[in-house]
């Protein structure tokens, strides 16, 4: 399994769309911090964090075309075919790619968040009393917002061995992904947090018996 | 005796999917139907059959590829499905065309096949390299997007040889291939196979190739196997080795047959 996750690595340090949206992140983020600085308007760094994290919805279309570029590629390519060959169980190169690829999630989602805070809080500073119960609440917002994140790439990982097409996957994957958090927002948050592992088993399930031509 | 690597008992694959369901004819789907085979060490078993017979689908199933429907395969000995990954160490090959990242160079392609393999990369890829004839300078520089198709057949040829496979499969080695590649590839072959006894099997249309180095042949027709022969039987049976005369009246018999 190391030796997969050290090529699943490797391809990642490759992928052109990883670096793409990375600097699509930032500089998405850094816009976002000027606008205090331009406009003379006063947002506070907790403002700017929340703000942020409600932008969720756009880099949500951002994890699906990293998927398609990162995971669905393979499929095109037949690539995943010199995993097989190299012995190892379909689960484990499934759960290697998902490994590489939510790595790869993670900088997209999060740097936007942190140049445009980072730039709020050295305007304005946090704008609240830095003591535990505020430290709580960034936490959970956090989390609430990368369990969405991590919900459409669950979504979109399910939809690519189901669809076995660029457009099919991107756009079933979403489409889960949405209903999955209307469902969370109106029933329970706790079907968003264990929505990702469904969707990951049951995409893990679809990989070990789906024909890879 | 030499011992047998390969082996498939009545294996049946039938391609799920609307698209499949909707074509006409009972077993329309079947891609392989009843295939029965037998690969021995040592051997270089030539894979012959016409357009949509099931050659390709066979490899993918060696492969591990796509799954089976019906039947068994056993591979050095192993039967079960839950272990046969662990054997699909000792082989690898090359199936309708190389499968590269297009997006990386050649030399990063072949690393991360070394890194899965756990294999030292810089002596591997020099290795295979040489053996496919393509030089150092166009895999460091160039993207894979931007070779041309043998140039492309040479890399994937060279990532099957990754490994020092005991057991070497390729689905129409030859496509794109020029002279001198197709004559490099041949003497590749029977010295691998004489000097690492690797057992090679190869899917060809390309008879006349493959009846310079084949030590057996295949033929397989609708998903079966017609017929499994040496090459010495196949000299006795035509007195001049015309494994395309043959293939031809072999297809022919069995369209009679089924009639």
């Amino acid at each position: 399994m190391k030796r997969l996750l050290k090529a699943e690595f490797f391809k990642l340090s490759k992928e052109w769309t990883l670096w793409l949206l990375m600097l699509f992140s930032i500089v998405d983020g850094y816009l976002d911090g000027i606008v205090p600085v331009r406009y003379d308007v006063v947002i506070t760094g907790y403002e700017m964090y929340v703000m942020r994290l409600l932008a969720g919805l756009r880099y949500e279309v951002l994890i699906g075309v990293f998927a398609v570029s990162f995971v669905y590629s393979e499929y095109k390519n037949h690539t995943l075919i010199h995993s097989i060959y190299s012995g190892f169980r379909r689960s484990q190169i499934f759960l290697a790619k998902a490994a590489a690829f939510f790595a790869g999630v993670l900088p997209i989602v999060l740097l936007h968040i942190c140049v445009a805070t980072a730039m709020a809080v050295s305007q304005n500073g946090w704008g609240m009393p830095q003591n535990g119960a505020f430290l709580m609440e960034m936490s959970l917002r956090m989390l609430w917002y990368l369990a969405g994140c991590f919900c459409a790439g669950s979504s979109v990982l399910l939809a690519i061995p189901l669809t076995k097409n660029y457009i099919g996957a991107f756009g079933l994957g979403l489409c889960i992904a949405y209903l999955i958090q209307i469902l969370a927002e109106s029933v329970h948050g706790a079907l968003l947090y264990g929505s990702i592992a469904v969707l990951l088993a049951a995409a893990v399930r679809l990989f070990e018996k789906c024909d890879l031509n | 005796m030499e011992e047998i690597i390969f082996k498939t008992e009545q294996v049946v694959k039938r391609y799920k999917g609307f698209r499949a369901m909707l074509k006409k004819g009972k077993n329309a789907a079947n891609a392989l139907d009843g295939l029965d085979m037998e690969i021995r060490r040592g051997e270089i078993y030539g894979f012959v059959g016409k357009n949509g017979a099931g050659k390709t689908t066979l490899l993918r199933v060696i492969a591990g590829a796509v799954l089976l429907t019906g039947g068994t395969m056993e591979l050095f000995g192993e039967r079960d499905p839950e272990k046969m990954h662990l054997q699909r160490r000792r082989i690898n090959g090359l199936i309708e065309g190389p499968a590269l990242n297009q997006s990386m160079t050649a030399q990063d392609n072949l690393k991360v096949c070394c890194m899965q393999r756990g294999l030292d990369s810089r002596q591997c890829i020099d290795e295979v390299l040489e053996q496919v004839g393509l030089t150092q300078f166009e895999l460091e520089k160039r993207k894979v997007r931007e070779f041309s198709l043998g140039m492309k057949q040479r890399l994937g040829i060279a990532m099957a040889l990754l490994g020092k496979p005991e057991f070497l499969f390729l689905d129409e080695p030859l496509n794109g291939l020029d002279p001198e590649g197709i004559r490099d590839f041949r003497e590749l072959m029977l010295r691998l196979n004489q000097e690492q006894g690797t057992t090679i099997l190869i899917s060809s249309h390309q008879l006349r190739e493959l009846t310079q180095i084949a030590t057996c042949y295949g033929f397989i027709d609708k998903g079966k196997m017609i017929e499994q022969i040496t090459a010495q039987e196949l000299e006795e049976k035509t007195s001049d080795g015309d494994l395309e005369g043959y293939f031809l009246s072999l297809i022919y018999k069995n369209k009679l047959i089924k009639s």
